[in-house]
C-alpha cells in the first residue's frame, strides 16, 4: 500500500487553508450580493460555521479509523462493490472539481488579461504545473503550500488595506432587511467556497498533531482563517461598492485593487490576478492529488501508481477543457458542482458515519 | 615469492619496461646483495641517501627493520604490491635470500604552502584554505577538531588514478544512517579516475538533472568544521583544494562564514539581502520583459513615459534585447575568469565603456535594460556559493521566455515550477528545501539568529545529539 | 525519466507559443486625458485625447510633451476605432488619469456613455472625472499651460486641491454602473476657462447621474466637502467680523447627522459639525487673546459657519442633489419611514439644520 510521510499540525493548517481558498474570493461578494444583498458577510460567516460542522463530521469519521485513509476504509464500511463505486465517484468528483476551478480561473484570466492568448495554452500551463505538484507526496505538497502561503497573505493585506480608500459602513445596514430567507440562500451559495477541508478525509491518518483533539483544533484554526479571509473580502466589497454595481461586476475585488496608487506602482489588480495563480493552483493540485489517490485505492493492493494517475487525469481534463469555452456553460456546471460537492463532502461522509456507527453498535450487541 | 634478487629484478623490469625513470640500484654491502627499486622522479634522493643507504652501510648485517628508521615502513611478500608502492613513490628494498620486500617511504614531497582562500573571501575569521594535498587538509581538520570524535575514513577511488578520498564526520553528532548511505554511494563509484569535486558530485547526487547544487563546496576548513558540527559530512579528496559538504539544504547556499562574526542583526540583514537577490536574479530580467511588453499599467504614467522614451528607438523587441544583454553579461563574467589577471583591467574598460555607453548610444539596447542587466549581474554575485549563483543566473533565461509569452503570469508560473521542484527535491533522503515555517525553522535559514539562541543542531542531519550549546550566557545570573 | 518528460512538455509548450497579448511599448500612445463632448448639435460624441510622452530623452534629459487628437463617433468604442484610422500607433487607456466632460454632455446622459469604460480590460477606472465649462478641444489642444503639459496641469490642480481637502475626490468608478453610493448624486469638480488657461471653479451638481446645471462656487465647495468627508487638513476658512478679517485653519473636523422624526414623519435632519481650529488671523494687529475673547470668537465663527452651511445646503436642495447621501442615512436608520417616502420629492423641501461648533485650539505660532 502507499506509504505516506506524516505531516504536522502546522502543515495541515496550511494545506487546508490553501485548499479552501479558491476562485471564490473573487466572485463571492458578487454571488453573495445577488442572493443576500448587504448581508453577504453574514451569510459567509454562517456558512463558515456550517463548514466547521462539516469538519467535525469528517473528523469524527476519521477518528473511527485512525490508521487508514478514507479510501482505504470505505470498502470496510459499505462492502467491497459499493466501496469501489464510492472511490471511483470520489476520484471523478475531485478530477471534475480540479477541472472546473482551472476553467473558472482561466476564464477570469481570459477576460481580464489575456484577450488574445489561446485559452488552451493557459489551461495547459496550469494543468502541467498543478499536475507536477500533485505528483508529490502529502508532505512535499504541504511544503509547496507553505511556500505559497505568502501570496494569500499579501492578497489579504491588499484587500484589507484597500479600506483606506473610503468605505461606507452604512452599506451594511440595515441588517436582515429582507428576513432570513435570502441569507440562507447565500449560506448555501457560499458553502462551496469552504470546500477543501475534505482534504482531511484522506490526510487524517498522516497527521502527527499529538492527539485527536489537537488535530481538530488545527482544522478549526484553518477554517477560522478562511472565514476571516472571506468575511473581510465581503465586508470590504459591500462597503466600497453600491449594490447595483456589485450585481453587475463579477469580480469586484479586481476593481477595488485598481484603486491603489503608490508612487512607483499602480494597478495592483494585475499583480493580484497574477499572485492569485498561486492560491488557485494550490486548490487544484490538492484536488488532483486526492483524485489520484482515490483511483489508486480502487483495489485494496493499489491500482497503478498515483504518478501515472495524476498525468492521466491531467490529460483527460485538458481534453475536456476544449468543451468548456462558454462562460455561461462554466457557470452552470459550477452550480452543478456545488450540489455535487455537498453530496461528496457532507452527505456521503455522514452516511458512512451512520453506517459504521450502526455496524459497530450491532457488533456490540451481538 | 622468489627470494632471489635477480628474480625480483626481472619482475620489476617486466613491469616497468620502457619507463626511463625506473631505477634498479644494485648494492653489495657486507657481502649481501641488495636491490633498491624506485622511480627517480618520485623519490627524494637525499632522503634515500640519509635514511636508507647510510644506516645500511653502517650496520650491514643487522635486521633491516632495526637498521632503517623510517616511519613509513612496510613489509610485503607480494611483488605486485611492491610494484604499486613504487608507483606511489616508495622505495622498495630487497635483501637477497629473504622472501619479503621492504616498502620504504622516502618520496619527494612537493606541495604548496597553505594560502589564504581565494574564492571565498571573508572579512573576519580564519584565513586558511585547503590545498591539493589530502594529508595536509586532514591535518588542518584534525587540528581544528582535536578529538577522537572526528572520524576520518578513507577510500581509494579510480582504477588508475587511485585517488584517495577521505570522509569526515563527527561520531557522536552525525546520523549514522546518513554515513552508511554515503558509504554505499562512494563504494559504488567505479571509474578510471576521479576528480573532485565535479565527478564525485555528479556520481553521488540524488537528482541527476538538477540545476541546483546539492553539495556545498568549500575551500575553508573553518566552514567545513562548522558544518561537521551540525552533523554533516565532509569529503576531502587528494588533488583538490575543495572539500565537499553534504547533505546540505537550499538555505546553506546563502550562509556565509562572515555572518557569524558580525552582529546577528547585520547577519540577518545580509542573509535576507542574499535571498532577495536570489529572487531578483531569477525574476528581474523577466519582470522587465513583462512590464515593457505586457503590463505597463503597473507603473504610473510618468514612469512609463520614461521607460517608453528609452525604448523608443531601440530596434530589438524587449525579449531579444534582454536575452542579448544577459548573454553579454555572462560573456563578460566568463572572460574575466579566464583572462590573465594583468589583463583583467581591460574587461572593466570593455565592459563599462563599450556596453554601458556605446550600446545605449547606438540604440541597440535601452538605458533601462543596461540597468537591469547590471543589477541582475550584481545580485547574482552576492550569493556566496559560486555554483548557486551560476545556477540562478541560468534560471533567468527560461523565466524570460515564459514571461515573453504570459507576461507577469509567466513569471509566476516559473516561480511556481521552481518552488515545486525545490520542494520535491531531496538530498541523501533529507528534504532539500523546506519552507521556514516555525521558529526553529527560521533560526539559521531566513535569519541568522544569535549564537546564544542556536542551542540545537538541525534535526535533519543530527537527530540524536541535538544540543550544541549549553547554558548560554549563564554568567549573567 | 519522469522529470525529463515534464521538461520536454514545457519546452514544447514554449516552442508552440507566440506572443499573443504582447504590447509594443514603443508604439503605445498613452492617453492621459479623455475629453467628451457632443459634436455640434448632434448626438455624435466628440472625443478629445491628450497623449503624454517624453520627447528627446537622452541620458538624464527629456521633455514632457502632450499630443492632442480629436475624433468623433457614436460611442467611445467607435471614436477609438475612428482614431485608429487617423493616427498610427496603438491608443492605450492603461494610464488614463482624467475624464473631462463638457457641461452640455453632462446635462444629457453622461453615465450611459461612460459605463462602457468599465468594459475596457485594465482601464484605470479610478481616473478622475470632472466637468469643463467651455470648449474642450480648445483647452486640450493647448501645448502647454504655465510651462506644464495640459494633463500635468489639470491633474496636478485636482491632486493638490484634493490633498488640501478643498474639493471632493471624484473617481470615475464611483459613478458608473449605477454608482457606489445610495443615491447617484454627486458634485463633480468643475473647470472653467480662465485667461489663457483653466482653473477650478467649484463643483457641478449632479442629480441621478445628470448635471443639474447648478454649481457651487469654490467657497461653498469647500464647506460641502468638509461636511461630506470631514477631515482636518489645514483648510483655510476666512471671513470678516465687524469689518475685520479673520482666518482659521481647520485641525480636525467631526460631523454627525441626526434624523429627527415626528410621529412617523420625517421632521428634520440636523447636521452637527464640530471643528477644531487654529486662529491664525484676527484683525490686522496682534493682541493677546483672553479666554473671553476666544470664547467670543468661537461663538461668532460657529454662527457664521452655520449660516454659510445653511446656504450650501439650500443650494444642494435646490438642485435636488443629495450630495451628502442623507437619503442613505434615513434609509438605513429609519427603513420603514423611508419606504413610505419619495425621497426625490421630499428632499428639496426637507428641513435641514446645520449646527456648527468651533473650538479654537491655539493661535498658531504667535500668541
Amino acid at each position: 500500500m502507499m506509504r505516506e510521510e506524516s505531516i504536522n499540525g502546522r502543515q495541515l493548517i496550511t494545506l487546508t487553508v490553501m485548499a479552501q481558498l479558491g476562485t471564490e474570493v473573487l466572485s463571492l461578494p458578487h454571488v453573495g450580493a445577488e442572493n443576500a444583498r448587504q448581508d453577504t458577510w453574514l451569510a459567509v460567516l454562517i456558512s463558515g460555521v456550517a463548514a466547521q460542522i462539516g469538519i467535525l463530521l469528517i473528523w469524527w469519521l476519521g477518528s473511527r479509523y485512525p490508521n487508514r485513509n478514507f479510501y482505504a476504509y470505505t470498502r470496510e464500511v459499505v462492502g467491497r462493490p459499493i466501496g469501489f463505486v464510492l472511490n471511483l465517484l470520489y476520484g471523478c468528483y475531485y478530477s471534475f472539481s480540479g477541472l472546473l476551478i482551472t476553467a473558472l480561473y482561466t476564464d477570469i484570466l481570459k477576460r481580464w488579461m489575456f484577450l488574445l492568448t489561446p485559452r488552451w495554452l493557459i489551461f495547459l500551463m496550469l494543468m502541467i504545473i498543478c499536475g507536477y505538484a500533485a505528483t508529490s507526496s502529502l508532505k512535499r505538497m504541504a511544503f509547496i503550500s507553505q511556500s505559497f502561503i505568502i501570496f494569500p497573505v499579501i492578497c489579504f493585506l491588499l484587500i484589507a488595506f484597500s479600506g483606506i480608500y473610503g468605505l461606507d459602513a452604512r452599506n451594511l445596514l440595515p441588517v436582515l432587511s429582507h428576513g432570513w430567507a435570502p441569507v440562507i440562500k447565500g449560506v448555501y451559495v457560499a458553502y462551496s467556497a469552504y470546500i477543501g477541508y475534505d482534504l482531511l478525509l484522506y490526510a487524517y491518518p498522516y497527521v502527527q498533531a499529538g492527539s485527536k483533539k489537537k488535530l481538530l483544533i488545527a482544522m478549526s484554526v484553518a477554517n477560522a482563517l478562511t472565514i476571516v479571509f472571506y468575511v473581510t473580502v465581503c465586508l470590504v466589497c459591500t462597503t466600497m461598492f453600491g449594490q447595483k454595481q456589485l450585481i453587475i461586476v463579477p469580480e469586484p475585488i479586481v476593481f477595488i485593487l485598481k484603486n491603489y496608487r503608490i508612487q512607483v506602482l499602480q494597478s495592483l489588480d494585475i499583480l493580484f490576478l497574477v499572485f492569485y495563480v498561486f492560491v488557485v493552483s494550490a486548490t487544484i493540485y490538492v484536488y488532483f492529488f486526492l483524485a489520484s489517490k482515490a483511483f489508486v485505492h480502487l483495489r485494496t493492493s493499489g491500482l497503478g501508481n498515483s504518478y501515472h494517475w495524476v498525468w492521466a487525469i491531467v490529460t483527460i481534463c485538458f481534453a475536456a477543457s476544449f468543451f468548456l469555452t462558454k462562460r455561461n456553460d462554466i457557470l452552470r456546471i459550477a452550480a452543478f458542482q456545488d450540489q455535487l460537492s455537498i453530496l461528496a463532502v457532507v452527505a456521503f461522509p455522514l452516511l458512512l458515519l451512520l453506517i459504521s456507527g450502526i455496524r459497530s453498535a450491532g457488533r456490540h450487541r451481538v | 615469492m622468489n627470494p632471489s634478487v635477480a628474480a625480483s629484478e626481472q619482475f620489476f623490469y617486466e613491469q616497468f619496461s620502457g619507463q626511463s625513470d625506473f631505477q634498479s640500484k644494485k648494492l653489495l654491502i657486507g657481502g649481501i646483495e641488495y636491490r633498491l627499486f624506485y622511480l627517480n622522479t618520485l623519490i627524494d634522493s637525499s632522503h634515500v641517501q640519509e635514511f636508507i643507504l647510510k644506516p645500511l652501510l653502517s650496520k650491514p648485517l643487522n635486521d633491516v627493520r632495526e637498521v632503517i628508521s623510517i616511519l613509513d615502513y612496510e613489509e610485503t611478500d607480494h611483488v605486485e604490491e611492491a610494484v604499486q608502492a613504487v608507483v606511489c613513490g616508495k622505495t622498495v628494498l630487497h635483501r637477497d635470500g629473504e622472501s619479503k620486500l621492504y616498502l620504504l617511504g622516502a618520496d619527494l614531497k612537493k606541495e604548496r604552502t597553505i594560502n589564504i582562500p581565494s574564492n571565498e573571501r571573508i572579512l573576519r575569521g580564519a584565513n586558511e584554505a585547503f590545498i591539493e594535498n589530502l594529508d595536509t587538509n586532514l591535518n588542518l581538520m584534525r587540528k581544528l577538531i582535536p578529538s577522537t570524535e572526528l572520524v576520518v575514513k578513507t577510500y581509494t577511488i579510480g582504477r588508475l588514478s587511485k585517488t584517495k578520498v577521505a570522509v569526515m564526520y563527527i561520531k557522536s553528532v552525525a546520523d549514522p544512517s546518513l554515513f552508511e548511505e554515503l558509504d554505499r554511494r562512494l563504494l559504488s563509484i567505479d571509474s578510471d579516475y576521479t576528480e573532485s569535486p565535479g565527478f564525485i558530485d555528479e556520481l553521488i547526487r540524488d537528482k541527476k538533472f538538477s540545476l541546483f547544487p546539492q553539495l556545498l563546496i568549500t575551500e575553508r576548513p573553518d566552514r567545513a568544521r562548522a558544518y561537521l558540527m551540525e552533523g554533516k559530512m565532509v569529503i576531502a579528496t587528494s588533488g583538490s583544494p575543495d572539500a565537499i559538504i553534504l547533505p546540505v539544504t537550499f538555505w546553506s547556499f546563502f550562509q556565509s562564514p562572515d555572518d557569524y562574526h558580525i552582529s546577528w542583526l547585520l547577519g540577518t540583514f545580509f542573509r535576507l539581502l542574499r535571498l532577495a537577490c536570489f529572487l531578483l536574479t531569477i525574476g528581474l530580467p523577466a519582470f522587465y520583459v513583462s512590464v515593457s511588453s505586457f503590463n505597463p499599467q503597473l507603473l504610473p504614467i510618468n514612469f512609463v513615459n520614461t521607460l517608453q522614451s528609452s525604448l523608443k528607438y531601440v530596434t530589438f523587441p524587449p525579449l531579444i534585447e534582454t536575452i542579448a544583454m544577459m548573454l553579454l553579461l555572462e560573456i563578460l563574467r566568463e572572460a574575466t575568469i579566464r583572462l590573465a589577471s594583468p589583463a583583467g583591467q581591460t574587461i572593466g574598460v570593455v565592459g563599462g565603456i563599450v556596453i554601458g555607453t556605446v550600446i545605449v548610444q547606438s540604440n541597440l539596447a535601452s538605458n533601462t535594460m543596461v540597468i537591469v542587466a547590471a543589477l541582475t549581474g550584481l545580485a547574482s554575485f552576492i550569493i556566496p556559493s559560486y555554483e548557486m549563483s551560476s545556477a540562478v543566473r541560468l534560471l533567468g533565461y527560461p523565466a524570460i521566455l515564459l514571461s515573453s509569452v504570459f507576461g507577469l503570469l509567466g513569471l509566476a508560473f516559473f516561480f511556481m515550477i521552481i518552488f515545486i521542484y525545490l520542494c520535491q527535491m531531496s538530498t541523501m533522503g533529507q528534504p532539500y528545501f523546506s519552507p521556514p515555517f516555525s521558529l526553529s525553522g527560521i533560526r539559521d535559514t531566513l535569519i541568522r539568529s544569535p549564537i546564544w539562541n542556536l542551542k540545537k543542531r538541525p534535526a535533519g542531519t543530527s537527530p540524536y545529539n541535538q544540543t550544541r550549546l549549553r547554558h548560554p550566557r549563564s554568567w549573567k545570573r | 525519466m519522469k522529470r525529463t518528460r515534464t521538461v520536454v512538455a514545457l519546452v514544447l509548450c514554449l516552442f508552440m507559443t507566440g506572443c499573443w497579448d504582447q504590447l509594443q511599448l514603443k508604439k503605445l500612445l498613452f492617453v492621459d486625458i479623455i475629453g467628451i463632448d457632443y459634436e455640434g448639435n448632434s448626438k455624435q460624441l466628440k472625443v478629445d485625447y491628450v497623449i503624454s510622452s517624453l520627447r528627446e530623452a537622452s541620458q538624464g534629459g527629456g521633455r514632457q510633451t502632450s499630443l492632442h487628437m480629436k475624433t468623433t463617433g457614436t460611442n467611445l468604442y467607435d471614436a477609438v476605432s475612428n482614431t485608429n484610422k487617423e493616427m498610427p500607433g496603438i491608443l492605450s487607456v492603461l494610464e488614463t488619469r482624467l475624464y473631462l466632460i463638457s457641461s452640455r454632455f453632462a446635462k444629457d446622459e453622461p453615465l450611459r456613455h461612460l459605463d462602457i469604460a468599465s468594459q475596457f480590460a485594465s482601464n484605470p477606472l479610478y481616473a478622475y472625472l470632472a466637468v469643463y465649462d467651455g470648449d474642450l478641444s480648445e483647452l486640450l489642444s493647448k501645448k502647454s499651460m504655465n510651462d506644464q503639459t495640459v494633463s500635468n496641469f489639470l491633474i496636478g490642480l485636482l491632486d493638490d486641491e484634493i490633498r488640501r481637502g478643498e474639493i471632493p475626490s471624484n473617481k470615475l468608478l464611483h459613478y458608473i454602473l449605477g454608482g457606489n453610493q445610495f443615491m447617484n448624486d454627486f458634485a463633480l469638480n468643475r473647470f472653467e476657462p480662465y485667461r489663457d488657461e483653466a482653473r477650478l471653479a467649484g463643483t457641478a451638481l449632479f442629480s441621478d447621474g445628470r448635471y443639474t446645471g447648478k454649481n457651487l462656487n469654490n467657497e461653498e465647495t469647500q464647506l460641502a466637502t468638509l461636511i461630506e468627508s470631514p477631515s482636518g487638513k489645514n483648510q483655510l476658512l476666512s471671513s470678516q467680523r465687524d469689518g475685520k478679517q479673520y482666518s482659521v485653519l481647520i485641525q480636525s473636523a467631526k460631523r454627525r447627522f441626526h434624523v429627527l422624526t415626528n410621529a412617523d414623519k420625517l421632521h428634520e435632519i440636523e447636521i452637527s459639525m464640530q471643528l477644531q481650529v487654529k486662529l491664525v488671523e484676527d484683525g490686522s494687529e496682534f493682541k493677546r487673546h483672553t479666554d473671553k475673547m476666544l470664547k467670543d470668537m468661537e461663538t461668532f465663527i460657529a454662527a457664521d459657519l452655520t449660516t454659510r452651511t445653511t446656504k450650501v445646503m439650500a443650494a444642494l436642495q435646490q438642485a435636488n442633489c443629495d450630495f451628502l447621501q442623507l437619503g442613505h442615512e434615513v434609509a438605513v436608520f429609519h427603513p420603514s419611514l423611508y419606504k413610505n417616502l419619495n425621497w426625490r420629492e421630499q428632499y428639496p423641501t426637507l428641513r435641514i439644520k446645520p449646527k456648527v461648533t468651533v473650538k479654537i485650539l491655539n493661535t498658531a505660532i504667535l500668541e
